[in-house]
Parts: C-alpha cells; sequence; structure tokens
C-alpha cells in the first residue's frame, strides 16, 4: 500500500463522510449548543389580541434590538399590515385585520372590528424546522427559543419549507436562513424579549410555558379563541382572541405535531422513487435491448 | 432629547462621535456588559412597594419639587376624580416678550402641553405641576440644561443624573390623552381600555363612561356621558338654537357653550369674563357638505354678511371662489388625521418608520371605491376648490357613509404627514385642505373639507409613479 490516497478512494471516502456526517450530528444534544440560564424552565410569550391596539412597537422593537434595517415596503391593500411577509430582515410582523361591518349591527354587540395580531415564529416545542435540518443548524433550546447557526446552515431552505407558517426566510447575502430567535440574548440576561419589554398594554407576556397554557386555557373556557396550545403540538408563543384566527391567515392545524412528517414522506417516497427509478432503468433496458434486436434483424434483412 | 446647534451639513458620510458611541453602547447591550436601570430597577428592590400603573407593573413615580404625581396616584394628581374643563382663570399666557426665539418656543410648547395635559383642570392646583420643555421660574430650555447632581438615593445608587438634560415626561400621555373623561376614569395611558376590555377600534355599547367615539351614522363623537363639544352641539341645535349667529343671548343650553364660559346676570361671559363674541367655531368646518343646513346653522365661515374684522381671512375665501358647494360636485367629506407611525412631517426620514407607512395614501370605504372603480393601491385624483393630489388609496371600513340632513355622504380620511421630499415621499394632503382659520385664534382649518374623488388618469399615475408625488393648486 502506498501513502497515496488514489482519486478513487479519495471520492469514495468523501461521499462516505458526506452521507455519514448528518447522521452524527443528528446524535448531538443541540439544547446544551447554547448557555442555558433555565434549564427545565420552558419559558413563553402570550399575545393577547383583545388587548393590542396595534401601536407596532413591538414591530420596531424587534428591528431594534437585533439591528435589522428597514424595507422598502409599499401602500397595497386597505389594512396597515407593512411589510407584508416575512423576510430575512423582518422576523415579526403586526397583522391588522377589519373583521365584520358597521352596518350588520347597529345595536353595538358586534359591528365592526379591528384587531392586531403581533405575529412572529411560534417557537414550537417540537418543530418542524429542526427535525428537517440536514446541517444540524437549528436547534430547539431547552428554554423556548428555536435557535440556528449562521455558520453552520447550508441554505438547503427545507426549514422555509417544512415551517406551518412559512418563518425561515432565505438571506441571499449570507445565503443562510434566519428567523425570530425570541431574544435569546435578552433571555440570557434574565431580561423578556425586546417586543414583550416594549408592550405598552401587555398584550404580549413573558411568562413560565405552563403558566401559559393555563392563561390560554382559561380564554378558551371565556370562550376566546387560542391558538398554540394545541397546534401543531404545541408551540412556545400562544396567542388568545375573541376573532377566530383564520381571520389572521393562520391556518388551522391538529393537534399532531409536524416533526418527523417529513420522514415519513421521505420514508415513503424513497421506497417510491427506487421503485420508478428502476423501472425506468427496466424500461431503458428493455428498449435498449429492442432497439439491438431490431437494428440486428435490419441488418439482415438488408442483406 | 439633546439640544444641539447645527452649523453645517457634514462632509460626505462623516458621522459624529455619538455614531460610534450608540455602536458601543449597542454592543454592549446584546452581550449584557451594559444593563439599564430601569432593568436593573425592579431586580434589585423587588421587596418594596412601590405603585403600580394600571396594568399593575410597578413603576417609579416622577418627582418634580414637591410636587409628586404618578400612574396611581389619587392624592394630589388628577386620577381617580372627575375632570371638569380646563379652569382658565388660573391659566396665564406664558411671558414671551422678553424671550430669544428658541425660549419663546420652548415656552410656548410647554404651555401647550400643559393645557392639553390637564395641568389647569379644576381639582388640581393652581400652578403647573411640572414642567416638560421649559422652566418657567428659572428661564431654561430643559433639553440645554447640564444639572449633574442627584436627586435622590436612587438616582445615585444607578448614577442617573434626571436633571441633566430631560424634558417631555409626558409625551405618551399626549398620545393617548382624551379630551374629556368620566367619573370612572383614571388619567393614565391606557384609558382607552373599555370596561369589557375591548379594544378601542369597535364602538361597543360598553365603552368606559365618557370615553367619545365615531359612530357610524351619527355626526358626532358621542360618549355615554357627552364630551364638552358634543353637548353644545346637542343642546343648540337640538333645542332649536335661535340665531346664534350674532351672539350668545340665545344660547338655550344649562350650561355655557365653551369651557370657561359662565353666566353672570343671565348673560354669558367667556374665558377671563371676556365678552363672547361668534359662535363655537371648531363645531362645523367652513365647507358644509349640506347647504341647506349650513344656511340654517351657519358657522363662523358662513358669516359673511355683517362681518368683523377677524372674518376677513375666511370671507377672502368666498370673494375668490375657494369653498366649494356640494352643488358644485364638492360632495365627498375630506378629513385628516395623524398616524401613529410618523411625527408631523419630521420622521420622513426614518427608515423604520417609512417601512410601515412609506407613502401617501387616502381611506375610501369599499362601496366609495367601487362606485369611483378602483380598489386598495389604485390612484385617485382628490380635488377642491383650492388644489388637487394623486394618490393611492387604501379601502377599509373604518370610513363609511355618513347621514347628514337626511342625505348620504361618502367620507374619506387621509394622513397629512408626506410631502415631494424625503425617504416617504407623497403629494401633500393640505393641497387639498382649506385655508379658513379659527376667527379668535388664526388656528387653520385643515382638518375636514369637501372634496370631489376622480379616477387617476394614465398620463397622472405615470408622473406619481415616476416622481412619488403629484399635486398642484388652483
Amino acid at each position: 500500500m502506498t501513502d497515496k490516497v488514489s482519486r478513487k478512494d479519495f471520492l469514495m471516502a468523501a461521499g462516505a463522510s458526506l452521507l455519514v456526517a448528518p447522521m452524527a450530528l443528528e446524535g448531538l444534544d443541540r439544547g446544551q449548543r447554547a448557555p442555558v440560564q433555565h434549564l427545565g424552565e420552558q419559558r413563553a410569550v402570550v399575545v393577547d389580541v383583545t388587548r393590542c391596539i396595534g401601536c407596532k412597537a413591538c414591530q420596531i422593537a424587534c428591528k431594534v434590538w437585533n439591528k435589522l434595517p428597514a424595507e422598502k415596503t409599499e401602500v397595497s391593500d386597505g389594512e396597515f399590515t407593512n411589510p407584508k411577509f416575512f423576510s430575512p430582515i423582518t422576523w415579526k410582523i403586526v397583522r391588522f385585520k377589519e373583521i365584520g361591518d358597521y352596518d350588520e349591527d347597529a345595536a353595538g354587540t358586534g359591528g365592526l372590528k379591528w384587531r392586531m395580531l403581533s405575529d412572529n415564529c411560534k417557537h414550537c416545542l417540537e418543530p418542524s424546522c429542526v427535525s428537517v435540518c440536514p446541517a444540524a443548524a437549528l436547534w430547539k433550546r431547552s428554554d423556548g427559543p428555536v435557535l440556528y447557526d449562521l455558520d453552520r446552515c447550508v441554505g438547503c431552505g427545507y426549514c422555509t419549507m417544512a415551517c406551518p407558517w412559512g418563518v425561515p426566510r432565505f438571506d441571499d447575502d449570507l445565503h443562510a436562513v434566519r428567523k425570530c430567535t425570541m431574544c435569546h440574548d435578552r433571555i440570557d440576561q434574565g431580561l423578556e424579549p425586546s417586543c414583550v419589554s416594549v408592550c405598552p398594554t401587555d398584550s404580549l407576556q413573558y411568562m413560565n410555558l405552563e403558566e401559559a397554557r393555563r392563561v390560554a386555557v382559561d380564554a378558551e373556557a371565556n370562550g376566546l379563541y387560542t391558538y398554540g396550545v394545541d397546534e401543531v403540538g404545541g408551540t412556545s408563543w400562544i396567542y388568545i382572541s375573541d376573532v377566530p384566527f383564520s381571520e389572521f391567515g393562520l391556518p388551522e392545524y391538529s393537534t399532531v405535531t409536524q416533526k418527523g412528517f417529513e420522514s415519513d414522506i421521505l420514508v415513503k417516497f424513497a421506497g417510491a422513487g427506487l421503485f420508478v427509478g428502476g423501472a425506468i432503468l427496466a424500461a431503458v433496458k428493455l428498449y435498449a435491448e429492442r432497439r439491438e434486436a431490431i437494428m440486428k434483424s435490419g441488418s439482415e434483412g438488408g442483406n | 432629547m439633546q439640544y444641539r446647534w447645527k452649523t453645517s451639513d457634514s462632509p460626505g458620510v462623516a458621522k459624529s462621535d455619538l455614531s460610534l458611541f450608540m455602536k458601543l453602547y449597542n454592543m454592549w447591550r446584546q452581550r449584557g456588559i451594559l444593563r439599564l436601570p430601569s432593568e436593573l430597577f425592579m431586580k434589585d428592590h423587588p421587596e418594596e412597594d412601590f405603585p403600580t400603573d394600571p396594568m399593575g407593573r410597578k413603576c417609579l413615580e416622577y418627582i418634580a419639587g414637591d410636587e409628586i404625581w404618578g400612574f396611581s396616584g389619587t392624592e394630589k394628581g388628577q386620577a381617580g376624580r372627575p375632570c371638569p374643563d380646563i379652569n382658565w382663570e388660573w391659566y396665564a399666557e406664558p411671558d414671551t416678550d422678553n424671550m430669544k426665539a428658541s425660549d419663546q418656543v420652548y415656552a410656548e410648547i410647554d404651555d401647550a402641553v400643559g393645557l392639553y395635559d390637564g395641568q389647569y383642570r379644576a381639582g388640581h392646583v393652581g400652578y403647573k405641576s411640572s414642567v416638560h420643555a421649559y422652566d418657567d421660574g428659572k428661564g431654561e430650555i430643559l433639553a440645554k440644561r447640564r444639572v449633574n447632581n442627584y436627586r435622590d438615593g436612587i438616582d445615585k445608587e444607578y448614577s442617573m443624573a434626571k436633571n441633566w438634560a430631560w424634558c417631555w415626561p409626558k409625551n405618551q400621555r399626549i398620545l393617548y390623552n382624551k379630551d374629556d373623561c368620566g367619573e370612572n376614569d383614571t388619567m393614565n395611558p391606557v384609558t382607552f381600555k373599555t370596561a369589557d376590555n375591548t379594544p378601542w377600534g369597535a364602538p361597543s355599547g360598553e365603552r368606559s363612561n365618557g370615553w367619545p367615539y365615531w359612530r357610524q351614522g351619527s355626526t358626532f363623537w358621542w360618549g355615554k356621558e357627552r364630551t364638552g363639544m358634543a353637548r353644545i352641539w346637542a343642546q343648540g341645535i337640538a333645542k332649536g338654537g335661535g340665531d346664534l349667529t350674532k351672539n350668545y343671548d340665545a344660547w338655550t343650553g344649562d350650561k355655557p357653550p365653551v369651557p370657561g364660559a359662565t353666566f353672570r346676570g343671565g348673560k354669558l361671559q367667556g374665558p377671563g369674563g371676556k365678552p363672547m363674541v361668534g359662535i363655537p367655531e371648531h363645531f362645523e368646518p367652513m365647507e358644509y357638505p349640506n347647504t341647506a343646513l349650513a344656511e340654517d346653522y351657519p358657522c363662523y365661515g358662513w358669516l359673511y354678511t355683517n362681518r368683523a374684522s377677524e372674518y376677513e381671512a375666511n370671507d377672502k375665501l368666498w370673494d375668490d371662489g375657494l369653498v366649494g358647494l356640494p352643488e358644485d360636485g364638492y360632495n365627498v367629506i375630506w378629513g385628516s388625521f395623524r398616524l401613529t407611525e410618523h411625527f408631523h412631517t419630521f420622521t420622513r426620514n426614518m427608515p423604520l418608520l417609512n417601512e410601515m407607512q412609506p407613502e401617501y395614501f387616502i381611506e375610501m370605504h369599499p362601496g366609495h371605491a367601487a362606485e369611483v372603480g378602483i380598489d386598495s393601491g389604485d390612484y385617485v385624483r382628490v380635488e377642491s376648490k383650492r388644489g388637487w393630489v394623486i394618490c393611492k388609496i387604501r379601502a377599509t371600513k373604518r370610513v363609511g357613509k355618513l347621514k347628514i340632513n337626511n342625505a348620504d355622504y361618502w367620507e374619506i380620511m387621509t394622513p397629512f404627514h408626506f410631502g415631494p421630499k424625503d425617504m416617504a415621499k407623497g403629494s401633500i394632503a393640505n393641497f387639498v385642505s382649506i385655508g379658513a382659520v379659527d376667527p379668535h385664534a388664526f388656528i387653520p382649518e385643515t382638518k375636514a373639507c369637501m372634496c370631489k374623488i376622480l379616477k387617476a388618469t394614465d398620463a397622472e399615475i405615470a408622473a406619481i409613479q415616476e416622481k412619488g408625488y403629484h399635486q398642484g393648486v388652483y
């Protein structure tokens, strides 16, 4: 054996390591990758839509603390929602929505409702973005935030597709994905997230997850709608509202967690893919054999 | 806010030393090296009994001299007690004759803030309880003040020299303050919360006492407990009113028509014992949607005959043909407002604010927009007798159809922050509004007028898309 590695051996080893590396990373305890001060204590934020006055202070506070630049926007619809969509530099959006009409009920019980929902990453308890990430760049910290490592992100964009709300957004300049971090750097300092700290009406409240879920259950008992207690297996941001969340464009999800969903699909589709691939190869082979046979017979006939 | 003189524009992108310190500050904040006193305070003093704001959060009271008021203080402050109208006898104009121009500005601001914030209300002490921008006693602009001593132990503990350069402690309250308040209201930033804790956007009947709100189909702000303005209108018109155009002798209301006015010897006297002339100016605009109603109950702007010198500016509008009547097609009610995101016209160079409100628009009811044949994001031409602007619309049900004298009128609303320069461009709203003035204070009537709405032509759309604004005066 010479010390020199042949080109073929090198490529094979590289290929094998590429295959094995994600599995090895999968085994890491991601919760330990960042300093955690509230181990065993899940933190959560309750967003009470009924108390929101739409001042957008949270939206600004998010950009200020995380030093995100402004976007170029324009007036495009009747609501004050701006920017309209999440982006690598917009992690939080206050969604405005008019519901009903003045004319429908003159008595004053119904009528026009103007509601605002402070929307951002929900920090799922079992995040699907984490489970699809092939580079282990995303992880769920044990005290709540779903965090990510820009250096580790390979820019595949799987998480942008896996997220039920389309929260992670691909940044072309960084060639990586960015999203709300629940101000983990503030939580490490014992502070509440930036958006929560500026809310003038306590529409956003920072508390323990258990307490937050209790608040939501109480609200449900009072006839209010909640979002995030059961949806996709529970989230760290729990919403309370007096109008259905479908009004804000939040899809209705079952209590089934989305984690592992993609691996189910992979398993199914891998089998299907193998079958289809085999069928194609077989067809190619059959075609080649037939063509050869025809050519042979043709040449024979020619003679 | 720091008071700074600007001598010249900086060369190129040269930045002040402040930008460097801001970077350092942000870095230290992000890494937890630097903590704000407000963050440390609640950690260091969790056991002490501090007053709470209406949301149940601990807060420090603002201390100015021997006068203390806080969010929850009921013994001296305005909180928890009925707030009648301003006591004009205690009120004195600031003496600005011998001041420099800059001092005059700050003194007037200070005075206006005090007035607006209810500093002169009955039940309160007879002097301003706090200073905001200008210290009358010492004659100094508070933003220029440089006093580095500590007021109390708390200041010393956290090395905060609160008398250094400080003003506008009540900015937030001004934003959320209200015109009038009822028995159960407390003066705090969140009194717009209703009794049943529903947001203020909805006109539900369960509003807390005295909170005025706009009711579709009604012609006025109307609370359970009527506000000052609504009271005047209701008594003046509902009871017939008489000929109020000459003087107030025919006033039939139980209460004086304007704050501070009194009945003396059966006759109305204005604030400070001055004679009352004219009729309440603020209550109806000069351009009124219904001519018949305007002739029956004319506001000051219609007092063309028998005019006094105060009305000259308004008469000139009639002479120049700058008043649009509904008969001429000006039958859409135009109103202007402020956005939370912008402050006057100053903030259109701030990227984060422009991101939220990027351009000039008008708000129209979807039904109205359908009549014109447009939808959200399309351009319209808003036209009055004075001028015209091209702008985008936002179709929203927050504005609608008003019923005035049994006739329906569409209403549009528009912010006035925008102009042809700066980052967030837009046409100037006040090209449309009317130049009528209040004959007493000469405050222009830029909040209400009548206009026409037309679909913008292709040439106009091309012009505004190129320039960012398109406007003109006649």
